[in-house]
């Protein structure tokens, strides 16, 4: 499954790099987040409950930032193994500074999803991806704005 | 296949319901209509309530009747009987035309106009005929019953507008004029599987002018929308078969489709622009 997706937020490319790799942020912001640790240097180990509806499943995740560019440039891996399913890939993200105070996250992502969602769900599945993407931008778009506020 | 285990409740009152399901909302607790969709899910263990309550036995959900301007259906209407209902037929034929897509007849037996609503599937043609028609949505929770309109019940995906402790009890479609020409296509595989994409249309023509538009497309958003600019560039306007071209393409281009096995995103806003563009012939040969 390929995805991709933009998000602007109205701050400074070095603010919203800062708040994308803060694991405090990254805690507040995953949709549907149980548990979130730092086991190692860009790793993490979570526990997150995602779906619509009454299709939810707890999924936990190992998740790994890498090939990091400061502040334009990274990508993720990610590996999770729930009840319903697995979900194995890849999100690439770059930040353009689109004019001063304003940038765009450009993500993309291949994903392996695999087990009962995919066989059952898979008709929403990439729609679904992309909304709890979204949700995810937004929450952290709420963060940004909430340093600004008190920077 | 079976579900994991859950409770049973079987309330007979809409009050006893709602004070069930007040309870239980926050524990997994959730509502069975028809169950066409949530058993099937159920037992792919893809949805798991907890608590389970069974609202096919509150009697006085079932219903279809005229209340002035409205078509007012019980929520465990089943679909079978909206199909069959001459005042459906008579009032609002676009909703016994949709209902012929849905599933198969089994499923129809079944399945309810509430269960339908409520659970928002983006390709089903309840929700589209409900947008295409300007329905309203009825709900009772613990503070009492709301009218919702169904531009802000249907949210995305599987999602509405109902809070966790409320439960749809009616859907309102509002008469139709007897002048309106109307059409429904959906297109998929095979008849019953889940439409790819569907479009429903309504005219009103005065003299071969547009007097007034409504297109709705299902299956290329995640909730089934209302192509404005499809509509927009109808209105007023003389209905020639390049008008309706036009439209067509108007509202493929505000399609969002995501691909998946079924079809590409590209196919799927072709199809959008066929659908649309058949439909409004149809629809235009039942106008006068």
């Amino acid at each position: 499954m390929k995805l991709d997706g933009s998000y602007t937020f109205e701050a400074p490319r070095q603010v919203v790099w800062d708040t994308l790799q803060d694991p405090e942020a990254l805690k507040k912001c995953i949709p549907g987040v149980e548990t979130f640790e730092e086991i190692g240097q860009d790793e993490y180990q979570t526990r997150m409950k995602i779906g619509v509806a009454s299709i939810k499943g707890t999924y936990s995740a190992k998740i790994r930032a890498f090939d990091k560019q400061e502040p334009s440039h990274y990508k993720l891996g990610i590996d999770a193994t729930g009840t319903p399913g697995f979900v194995r890939g890849e999100g690439t993200f770059d930040l353009v500074e689109d004019a001063p105070g304003q940038t765009t996250v450009k993500w993309e992502a291949d994903a392996q999803v695999g087990g009962l969602v995919a066989g059952v769900g898979q008709r929403m599945l990439s729609g679904v991806a992309k909304m709890t993407v979204g949700q995810l931008w937004k929450a952290m778009d709420g963060q940004i704005k909430e340093k600004q506020g008190t920077a | 296949m079976k579900p994991a285990q859950f409770e049973y409740l079987d309330p007979k009152t809409v009050d006893e319901a709602v004070s069930l399901l007040n309870q239980y909302a926050d524990d997994d607790g959730k509502i069975l209509a028809g169950g066409q969709s949530l058993v099937p899910l159920m037992n792919f263990r893809l949805a798991r309530p907890k608590w389970l309550i069974d609202i096919n036995g509150i009697e006085a959900l079932d219903y279809i009747r005229e209340e002035g301007d409205w078509l007012a259906i019980g929520a465990i209407t089943r679909e079978r009987d909206v199909e069959r209902s001459a005042i459906v037929a008579d009032k609002c034929p676009l909703l016994k035309e949709v209902t012929r897509w849905i599933g198969h007849v089994t499923i129809r037996n079944r399945g309810t106009v509430g269960g339908c609503i409520a659970h928002n599937d983006p390709t089903a043609e309840y929700p589209l005929a409900a947008v295409l028609l300007d329905a309203e949505v009825k709900a009772q929770g613990p503070n009492g019953v709301r009218t919702i309109p169904i531009q802000e019940f249907l949210l995305t995906y599987l999602t509405t507008a109902l809070e966790p402790n409320e439960i749809l009890t009616e859907v309102r479609f509002p008469v139709m004029a007897k002048n309106t020409g109307w059409a429904f296509q959906e297109f998929a595989r095979r008849h019953g599987d889940f439409a790819i994409v569907e479009v429903g249309a309504m005219l009103a023509l005065d003299h071969g002018t547009v007097k007034d538009a409504r297109i709705a497309i299902g299956g290329a958003t995640p909730v089934a929308f209302r192509a404005t600019d499809a509509e927009d560039a109808l209105k007023g306007q003389k209905l020639t078969d390049e008008l309706i071209d036009q439209a067509g393409e108007k509202a493929g281009a505000m399609t969002e489709p995501e691909p998946d096995v079924h079809a590409s995103a590209e196919y799927r806003t072709h199809l959008a622009k066929v659908l649309t563009r058949r439909a409004l012939k149809e629809a235009q040969t039942r106008a006068h």
